[in-house]
């Protein structure tokens, strides 16, 4: 096993003194190479297991574990692509991709724009090296944050919402060109989304969650045939597989509604 | 189109102003001759730069500004970095220095000839006090309100507190310490000409002192304008690095 998370537990101090329980005895391994997504409603606390597998945020309880040792802080062996992309907009691309190479300080530097010139090809932005964020679609800047990511070749890609900001037609394309970029480059992959269509699509296995506190409600395997392409999303298959996730989640906004009814 | 049609009108303004103020004492529009004319006042800023005892005055006056200013910067920056990091630094000094802010910093210049003796020390004292201000203040504000999902990302790369400080502190603070500069340079002025006015030796303040115990009040004219120019091209130039450093910054609010 790659990743394993043992009945993690996360609290958050509240402002009136007390302990917000985030997420509460979360289970979940996660092979080498395999390409998992996390969907669940608002709030459930996706995105915080999400960081707790970075290290930037510490679980309370619980054990977080990759390749044998536990995580204690972020490390060159995971890196993040986040939702609000993240890019420093005094930067250039070519800057924005190297800005993980640097603060790795493991190449010289012409390894750094050797790597740098490599992932910004891969990612399809060749001839925007001297641009700056502002002068970039929201696809093609979250192009930039995928190719930092993947330059400073970490084992586990952890992606937090990547494609929610940006509009439909651009979602489907990121998420096609991810798993291109994910067949040739073979990481383990974290994916929280709250697109269940993105997550089947993607995805090896998805964990659906459940909210307050977040936990695992069901881990759904899809064993739809590699590579895919597109038009997958038509088949009998992937549509069962959808409207199951689907039945999960609106079952559980159901419920937590009805517990907040009867709270009140 | 509009850009041509705004120089036309303002110039005709100025025109019109310009030949009102000509005629206005032949004209015996005003009785004494306190306003003085543009046509002397041209005739006179040429006698008082060709006997060049006007530049060795700009000269102490821009020195007394540019060392008030460099050491606003030097204490203000630094300052600011710190305040907007620290919450309790903030707590702690906040009322000090927010009494200090308040204070008319003129009120404050006898005690610092006092201190400072009168030249140049009270004048760089005064400019300092005027300019450390906006520094410091638009500083903390800037560092406090960069954006914490820059922090994260250094963060999860492996960066520590110095890579932090850096990479997104440092370089994304630049545009509001641009604006504390910006409006620390008609302080800055200010501070210079009042200060030598009240204390000084030397120096464009002191000048204009003199005529005005004179009543020379064309000399007194040419002073002013001289002051209300190097005004006008500090607070451009310094306008053009800020648009410059700020041009992401705009879009990224869109």
């Amino acid at each position: 096993m790659h990743i394993k998370l043992q009945k993690v537990t996360v609290t958050f101090p509240q402002p009136d003194g007390g302990l917000f329980l985030a997420v509460n005895g979360f289970d979940l391994t996660v092979e080498k190479g395999e390409f998992v997504t996390i969907v669940g409603p608002s709030g459930c606390g996706k995105s915080t297991m999400l960081l707790v597998v970075d290290g930037l945020i510490r679980h309370t309880e619980g054990g977080v574990i990759i390749d044998g040792t536990g995580v204690t802080g972020p490390g060159p062996d995971r890196a993040l692509v986040f939702q609000e992309f993240a890019l420093l907009p005094w930067r250039t691309v070519e800057s924005n991709v190297m800005m993980g190479l640097e603060l790795q300080r493991k190449h010289p530097k012409d390894r750094m724009r050797e790597l740098t010139n490599r992932f910004i090809q891969m990612v399809g932005l060749e001839g925007f090296e001297k641009h700056h964020p502002h002068q970039l679609s929201g696809g093609m800047r979250q192009r930039v944050g995928l190719a930092r990511a993947l330059a400073v070749n970490p084992e586990i890609l952890l992606m937090d919402e990547p494609f929610a900001a940006l509009d439909a037609q651009t979602r489907e394309i990121m998420s096609e060109e991810l798993l291109r970029i994910w067949e040739q480059e073979k990481k383990t992959v974290l994916f929280v989304t709250h697109s269940i269509e993105e997550a089947v699509y993607l995805a090896d296995r998805v964990v659906v969650m459940s909210g307050q506190p977040g936990q695992v409600k069901e881990i759904i395997r899809v064993d739809l045939p590699r590579p895919r392409d597109l038009a997958i999303k038509d088949d009998p298959n992937f549509v069962r597989k959808r409207r199951h996730i689907w039945n999960l989640l609106v079952e559980e906004v159901q419920w937590q509604a009805k517990g907040k009814g009867a709270g009140a | 189109m509009k850009r041509g049609q705004r120089f036309w009108v303002g110039g005709a303004a100025v025109l019109a102003f310009l030949i009102l103020w000509e005629i206005a004492m032949p004209a015996g529009l005003v009785k004494i001759a306190d306003i003085s004319r543009p046509s002397l006042v041209v005739k006179a800023f040429f006698e008082l730069t060709a006997a060049g005892e006007v530049y060795q005055q700009l000269a102490i006056s821009m020195k007394e500004f540019v060392l008030g200013f460099a050491l606003a910067i030097v204490v203000g920056v630094p300052l600011g970095v710190f305040f907007g990091r620290s919450r309790i630094l903030t707590l702690l000094f906040d009322p000090l220095l927010m009494a200090l802010y308040t204070t008319p910093r003129l009120a404050l210049m006898p005690l610092l000839v006092v201190w400072f003796g009168v030249g140049l020390g009270a004048t760089v004292a005064v400019v300092f006090l005027g300019v450390v201000f906006p520094i410091f203040v638009n500083t903390a504000v800037g560092i406090r309100e960069v954006d914490p999902v820059w922090i994260r990302a250094v963060k999860s790369f492996g960066g520590n507190e110095w890579d932090i400080f850096t990479k997104v502190l440092l370089p994304g603070s630049v545009p509001p310490v641009m604006t504390g500069i910006r409006l620390g340079v008609g302080r800055g002025l200010l501070g210079v000409v009042v200060s030598e006015m009240y204390a000084g030796t030397g120096g464009i303040g002191y000048q204009i002192d003199l005529y005005a115990s004179a009543f020379r009040v064309t000399e007194l004219i040419v002073l002013i304008a001289i002051v209300s120019i190097l005004g006008f091209v500090l607070v451009n130039l310094v306008r053009l690095v800020e648009e410059r450093v700020r041009q992401w910054g705009m879009e990224i609010e869109v």
